[in-house]
């Protein structure tokens, strides 16, 4: 069962503009708290916090986590119980990429919003008696969303590796319940097992942690990896970064960087989503020095997922070159110009790349799509398309719930280990189902039961 | 009008709910088939256990009879779960079961304003227009009139016991059945349906090897009673011993000749007291299970058998039970049956117990699909206050699902329905660690004060432990870890400075407290020092449980109309608006609750329900 229309209590985020490419997307956040919550992903907090009923917030909205910057926007306040919905209300208006909205909506998740159920702004603002039931006739949408209910479906649409895992992770956690209830239901004396075992509680924990874990790779695919173009001015990073462009699926249509500082695009390599940058050209234009441009590729770089280091081969190996390449030992090294017949053979390991003729690119798109691989988690969401289911699940509120679910086991592990009795544990095990209910269905105590009376021989 | 309510029945519901009524002043009629028969325990001879002992202690904060029916006739006391922690130990006690049906009798006939009648009754009267029950019909042809009347039929309605082959009419073995209630019902139109248990071989405790088994003390008795402050009862004790891969090998070879599994019983039984060919059947790999061998009362060598429930044939039960170390020679006296019995479908009462068909009819015990002495007493009590109330046009008294188990029972029947017998288990309720049994008292006894079943002597007590409790709250929470104390015990360091409450939540300080406190038990009662304690050690992780509980709380309580329309709620499901006519629930979290609704249509629900009030 997914979350429940009757707990108003929760905030709740959704896209309120249709998906798909347009001039301008618009976000809504609602719900007790919310206008807190969106100031605590906004560069400037305290105005978006303290903002009156109707005012107009200008500033950028940025990943609760890294801090990183996503658009910049402009938010309307509406105070409770004023307002469309009658309750805390933020609508954030953004650029309107699919991209940006898909990022946005993530920290919003991240920062502690509840994506919003079908028809759930409609019905809390009847709630509310924002609406009348003419108008509240959008809660027909409601009833659309029933079949969403089913934990089956809900399971079936979080596609083919992940469900499998949370279905595994789910009966994991019916059996450490079982396990625990017929402690707590029955006495030793009528066949319930001895003590509770802490290793069954830390492979339960495992195993959800390896499942937040996996969620960062999903993050990835929502968001793209961040792989920079280095390298020294004239080195060809511009020419390599617009043949990838053209040559490489493009995923995001030349979507510019918010800020002047870089230029980026979305290109997928081998169903890797990138969020290419080139660090050339601007500075220069600018007429900074050579060292500070090579001081800013370096800042970049070092928060990419993966950098491609380019190298003129006519010009061969620099010093500046070194002193990158021991900073960033894992680039992938391309050894440019290769036809032009006065550049040298390419070193080991660089790889000989004609930006101008394309020479060479299968081979570096590979060596780029191998070293993202682990970040992407390949061994849990094996291909492409995969790669694109998990993507819509990929969350960062899922990852909260898993997050949450792991911290009430380590509790329940650390409860255990200190002597605490059962009954008070079962509630830190009860926690972590009401976190993995979300996602995975809630897990009822008729379950528990049946897994009980399955797994255990009970009863005098 | 002959009587203003009559109670059909004389087991734990009947006794319950027929106390309550004449207790709250209505002039009450007990219809029974046998005298003989009132309060016997017809399976395990004992009361209690986990859950159940806080079902029997919420009965008895209630005002009713079945703590101190056991405190009286208990031979034997244990604690279970004391290893579980304490929001879940209960108490158990094995009954003198001769003795403990004596003692409800005596109780029944001490009663002002409750007679005694016996007779089998085999139809309701029922107003001209359907709407109300105005009294029974019996075998004999006596038509005796009733504005209410609680069903409690037990196992006999309609019931046929089964021992391998052998089948025939009977509620209990050597008891007849309920003849025609049941078929009565049927075309009245209630949903009946078939329910089956067990119970194990009584065998004589002359052919028994005690040398051969296993001893099992009890504890110092303590009460079940709020009523009651110390016992003095004789400790019997058990014995344990278990079958083997040979016992395993002749029940296998039986089979083939049981009701069960040759599909002559329709109706379902527990899993959670299952047969032990069940247990052989399920678990295979299992190469012994325990058998406990408990005395039926002191004043009978009949001996019980718990564990080796069975309906298979005499024959085989004889050869089953005599390759079991200590009953290599034993006698049966009584062998093991299945019976198998007519229940109404509980989803047809409301939450007060209380008939949705039938104006004044109350249901409650083993006729709800429930099964168990404790969950048919709470039940009895409950239906027989709501019964009384429902004579004086009152609001019927419902019990939440924070307040006792007795809550979680009645609304987990009327909501979700009884497909095998119900047993209550903690873990059915959302909020055990608020339902200890030790705080039944404070839970329940204002409430049976405001309805006028408790005693005098009951409130002057409930006010003494309240106050008493209350004063050792104040000492532990005011009681300051110093410098000095952590001297005297390094392990209190991380609390210097706190409260001694603040150091009892730590699990490794549990015993603390009579080191902070020395002199606190002097000049006061144990079981207020206990209490107050559990309190201090519980309050965390009772506000954590309450705060998990909540999630849904506000529009959980919105009552639904009575005859609410269903099928006018635009966009509701076709097969949830049938599944809600059914259940006919009280309340919104009620509905939400009911197998096949969605949170789409509890989200419908509430928008009609919305709709409705503003409306007026």
């Amino acid at each position: 069962m997914q979350r429940s229309y009757l707990d108003s209590s929760a905030p709740i985020a959704a896209l309120a503009t249709p998906p798909g490419p347009s001039a301008l997307a618009v976000l809504r956040a609602a719900g007790p708290g919310s206008i807190e919550l969106a100031a605590s992903c906004f560069s400037r907090p305290r105005a978006l916090a303290s903002a009156r009923h109707r005012e107009l917030v200008h500033g950028r909205l940025l990943d609760p986590a890294t801090g990183e910057e996503i658009d910049e926007i402009l938010a309307a306040v509406f105070r409770a119980p004023r307002g469309p919905i009658g309750e805390d209300c933020v609508e954030l208006s953004l650029h309107g990429s699919p991209a940006v909205a898909r990022r946005a909506l993530a920290a919003l998740e991240a920062a502690g919003f509840a994506p919003a159920l079908p028809g759930e702004f409609s019905f809390r603002a009847f709630l509310n008696g924002k609406l009348d039931l003419v108008e509240a006739e959008a809660l027909r949408e409601l009833v659309d969303a029933g079949s969403e209910g089913a934990r089956a479906e809900a399971l079936r649409r979080l596609g083919g590796g992940l469900s499998a895992r949370l279905a595994a992770l789910r009966s994991g956690l019916v059996g450490l319940l079982a396990e625990l209830e017929a402690r707590l239901d029955y006495d030793e004396e009528e066949g319930a097992p001895a003590g509770l075992e802490a290793r069954s509680l830390g492979a339960l924990r495992a195993e959800v942690e390896a499942l937040a874990a996996s969620y960062a790779a999903g993050r990835l695919y929502e968001s793209g990896a961040r792989v920079v173009v280095a390298g020294r001015p004239n080195a060809g990073k511009s020419s390599l970064f617009n043949l990838l462009l053209r040559e490489e699926r493009s995923i995001v249509a030349g979507e510019p960087g918010t800020t002047r500082d870089w230029i980026e695009a979305g290109i997928e390599v081998e169903g890797l989503p990138i969020r290419l940058v080139d660090t050339a050209g601007l500075r220069e234009a600018e007429g900074e020095a050579e060292a500070a441009g090579v001081a800013r590729s370096r800042d970049l770089a070092a928060r990419a997922e993966a950098v491609i280091y380019v190298v003129d081969s006519v010009a061969g190996l620099a010093p500046e070159d070194e002193a990158f390449l021991a900073a960033r030992p894992d680039a992938i090294r391309a050894w440019n110009k290769v036809d032009d017949p006065r550049g040298g053979p390419a070193p080991e390991p660089f790889l000989p790349l004609s930006a101008a003729t394309g020479a060479g690119l299968p081979a570096l798109a590979a060596a780029l799509a191998e070293a993202l691989a682990p970040r992407f988690g390949r061994a849990a969401v094996p291909g492409g398309r995969a790669g694109e289911e998990a993507l819509r699940v990929a969350s960062s509120r899922q990852k909260l719930l898993l997050d949450r679910a792991a911290a009430a086991l380590a509790a329940a592990e650390r409860g255990l280990g200190r002597g605490a009795a059962l009954d008070a544990l079962a509630l830190d095990l009860r926690e972590a189902a009401d976190a993995l209910g979300e996602i995975t269905g809630e897990v009822a105590s008729e379950e528990v039961l049946e897994a009980v009376f399955s797994r255990f021989c009970l009863g005098k | 009008m002959d009587y203003e309510a009559i109670v059909i029945g004389g087991g734990h519901a009947g006794i319950e709910a027929a106390l309550a009524l004449a207790r709250l002043g209505r002039r009450t009629l007990m219809v029974t088939q046998d005298l003989e028969a009132i309060g016997r325990l017809s399976c395990n001879p004992s009361v209690g256990g986990l859950s159940k002992g806080n079902l029997v202690r919420e009965v008895d904060a209630l005002g009713g009879q079945m703590g101190l029916l056991i405190d009286a006739s208990m031979i034997q006391y244990r604690v279970l779960g004391r290893s579980r922690g304490p929001a879940v130990q209960a108490p158990r006690a094995q009954a003198d079961k001769a003795l403990y049906a004596a003692l409800a009798r005596r109780a029944l006939e001490a009663q002002a304003g409750l007679d005694l009648f016996m007779d089998t009754a085999v139809d309701l009267l029922v107003s001209a227009d359907g709407a109300r029950v105005e009294g029974v019909l019996t075998e004999r042809g006596n038509r005796i009139g009733c504005r209410a009347l609680v069903l409690t039929t037990g196992t006999f309605m309609e019931a046929r016991l089964f021992i391998g082959e052998w089948s025939g009419p009977g509620g209990r073995l050597g008891e007849r059945p309920a003849a025609g209630l049941g078929e009565a019902l049927r075309r009245r139109g209630f949903r009946v349906g078939r329910l089956k248990t067990g119970t194990p071989a009584r065998v004589r405790s002359g052919s028994l090897d005690y040398g051969e088994m296993e001893r099992q003390e009890g504890e110092a008795p303590e009460p079940f009673s709020f009523l009651n402050d110390r016992l003095t009862r004789p400790s019997l004790p058990c014995w344990i011993t278990y079958t083997n891969e040979e016992t395993h090998a002749i029940i296998r070879s039986g089979l083939g000749r049981s009701p069960l599994y040759g599909g002559a019983i329709s109706g379902r039984g527990p899993r959670y007291c299952p047969s032990i060919e069940d247990k052989v059947v399920r678990f295979p790999g299992r190469p012994r299970h325990q058998v406990f061998v408990e005395p039926e009362g002191e004043g009978t060598d009949e001996m019980y058998l718990n564990g080796l429930s069975s309906s298979l044939p005499e024959d085989v039960q004889e050869a089953f039970v005599r390759t079991v170390p200590g009953l290599r020679r034993a006698r049966i006296a009584r062998p093991a049956y299945a019976v198998e019995y007519d229940y109404l479908d509980p989803l047809g009462l409301d939450a007060s117990l209380g008939s949705k068909l039938l104006g004044g009819l109350f249901v409650a015990g083993q006729t709800n699909g429930s099964s168990g002495y404790e969950e048919a007493a709470a039940q009895g009590i409950l239906a027989g206050i709501n019964a009384s109330r429902f004579l004086a046009s009152e609001p019927p008294v419902v019990i939440g699902r924070d307040q006792a188990y007795l809550g979680v029972l009645v609304d987990d029947l009327v909501t979700l329905g009884a497909e095998e017998p119900y047993r209550m288990f903690t873990s059915r309720a959302e909020r055990r660690l608020s339902l200890r049994q030790d705080r039944a008292d404070a839970r329940l006894t204002p409430l049976a004060a405001s309805l006028g079943l408790a005693s005098a002597e009951r409130l002057e007590r409930f006010e003494r432990r309240r106050a008493g409790i209350a004063e050792v709250a104040a000492l532990i929470e005011g009681r300051r870890i110093t410098r000095e104390d952590v001297l005297a015990s390094p392990a209190l360091e991380p609390h210097l400075g706190e409260s001694a409450a603040a150091a009892l939540r730590d699990p490794e300080l549990r015993g603390c407290l009579g080191l902070l406190l020395p002199g606190l038990g002097e000049g006061r009662r144990r079981d207020w020092i206990d209490s107050a304690e559990l309190d201090a050690r519980y309050a965390g992780y009772e506000e954590k449980e309450a705060r998990l509980a909540r999630r849904m709380e506000k529009a959980e309580g919105m009552r639904m109309p009575a005859g609410f329309d269903y099928r006018a709620v635009a966009g509701l499901s076709a097969e949830a608006a049938q599944k809600l006519e059914a259940a006919r629930p009280l309340t919104l979290g009620q509905a939400a609750r009911v197998g096949g609704v969605r949170s789409s249509d509890a989200a419908l629900l509430l928008v009609s329900l919305l709709r409705r009030s503003r409306a007026l």
